[in-house]
């Protein structure tokens, strides 16, 4: 018997009424809190009626444009993205819309951006088809290295000078990829948030007000005393590994 | 739950740490709204996966960039009336609030940058009841911030303080509230670069036995 079965046998018509009621109020209490053209749109039981959509298509067109001609080129193809976004919204009796609905736990509008431009690559794709990444992986790892090698420390600079040129050494080559391994070594070792923030930084080469923007950090400066500190971390791991002038 | 609803619950919740995550934790993310375990989840994966590193900078950027809505008489009104809210608040509170103290050093540490001035608390809500063997406590986080939660009875007497690198704590067994009692609690956070917020005081109340 499955288990949520066996769960509603042992209920008692009291327990089952009151369970029913905490759900309905739960689900009444999540509808109260979605912004009222959401609302609006979603009360309609067996699908959204006309008028509910317009008031709804109306209230977020600013969003799902400015959204749909980030992802495109051109005009046209602005428009055509931003017809390809409200289908896919209002398709299924609007079941991305309700699925947020179920369980928000974000600001709606902030949702929105994400599941539109996700729609609008969808659409890319459909158009055009998959995006080859090949070229920007190489560039991002190129960077990836010579940035993390540049900003731990003056050993390991001069080593990225002499791997950037033709013939690089025998033993060159050995100790980038000894402290590239090290390095990738400590950088998994620390806190998922720290990692994120040198990987925003090192790896996709963000700018520090980009990377503020991104985190919610107050501002740049807390940025970079936050990446020093991070830094100031892994140094100390490379040292305790043997890179003494890494560390230094 | 509708069948449309539950399969978009469904890809709401179904991510694997290290796959893709789903809109909703996205979201989540972006706003500030995860925490603990959940929070650790997403930048985990954030932090392996560069494509959802390049969406989550892409969606900030057009968060950040979304256009004022098209109904600009609307806010123009609302933009007259803060103006002359503003100009009356200048002419007639502002002479009075002047003659008010000046801010201490100590008040102006304690409240840091004014965009950092506060940290969201996020459970309990200000006022709310809890069971007397049974109270958690959660708020938003500041960027490596070591938090201080201090628990007081109505006299100020600190009942339970502690210091966490979390943003959830949960009411040890040893420390007994009572009934039908109100307390007030708050967070410090002693954030990296030296500077002090809080969430302000909270009151609690603990419900009957």
């Amino acid at each position: 018997m499955p288990s949520w079965l066996h769960r509603v046998l042992q209920f008692s018509p009291d327990s089952l009424f009151s369970t029913l009621s905490s759900a309905f109020q739960t689900r009444e209490c999540r509808m109260s809190q979605l912004p009222p053209a959401l609302q609006n749109l979603l009360s309609t039981a067996g699908g959204p009626a006309d008028d509910a959509w317009a008031e709804f298509a109306r209230e977020y067109s600013a969003l799902l444009l400015h959204v749909a001609r980030s992802t495109t080129r051109g005009r046209d193809e602005a428009m055509d993205a931003y017809a390809f976004l409200l289908e896919r919204l209002s398709e299924e009796s609007c079941r991305r819309l309700r699925g947020y609905a179920a369980s928000p736990n974000s600001k709606f509008t902030t949702w929105l951006v994400v599941v539109a431009r996700r729609i609008c690559i969808d659409y890319n794709r459909i158009k055009y088809g998959r995006i080859r990444h090949s070229d920007s992986s190489l560039e991002r790892e190129r960077l990836s290295r010579r940035r993390r090698l540049e900003d731990l420390s003056d050993h390991v600079e001069n080593v990225d000078e002499v791997a950037d040129e033709n013939g690089t050494q025998p033993d060159d080559e050995v100790e980038i990829a000894e402290l590239s391994a090290e390095l990738r070594s400590a950088l998994s070792a620390l806190p998922p948030a720290e990692q994120l923030l040198i990987r925003l930084r090192f790896e996709d080469g963000l700018s520090v007000s980009e990377i503020a923007q991104t985190l919610r950090y107050p501002s740049q400066f807390h940025v970079y005393r936050r990446i020093n500190a991070v830094l100031a971390t892994l140094r100390t791991s490379l040292r305790s590994r043997g890179f003494e002038s890494a560390a230094s | 739950m509708g069948q449309a609803t539950r399969l978009a619950h469904h890809e709401a919740t179904a991510v694997s740490p290290t796959g893709p995550l789903s809109a909703e934790d996205l979201a989540a993310y972006l706003d500030g709204r995860l925490t603990g375990r959940e929070l650790e989840r997403v930048e985990a994966a954030l932090a392996f996966n560069p494509d959802a590193r390049a969406e989550l900078v892409e969606a900030a950027r057009l968060i950040a960039t979304i256009p004022a809505r098209a109904d600009a008489p609307k806010r123009q009104r609302i933009l007259t009336v803060a103006v002359a809210a503003a100009a009356v608040f200048a002419i007639v509170l502002l002479p009075t609030l002047a003659r008010k103290p000046a801010r201490t050093q100590a008040d102006t540490e304690r409240r840091g940058t004014p965009e950092a001035a506060r940290i969201q608390a996020i459970s309990p809500s200000n006022g709310a009841v809890v069971p007397p063997t049974e109270a958690h406590f959660a708020w938003n986080s500041v960027s490596g911030a070591v938090y201080q939660l201090t628990l007081t009875d109505t006299n100020g007497g600190v009942v339970w303080q502690t210091t966490t690198g979390d943003t959830t704590l949960a009411l040890p067994a040893i420390v007994k509230l009572e009934a039908q009692r109100s307390y007030y609690w708050n967070v410090d956070a002693l954030a990296a670069n030296g500077s002090s917020v809080t969430t302000g005081i909270r009151e609690l109340k603990v419900g009957a036995k």
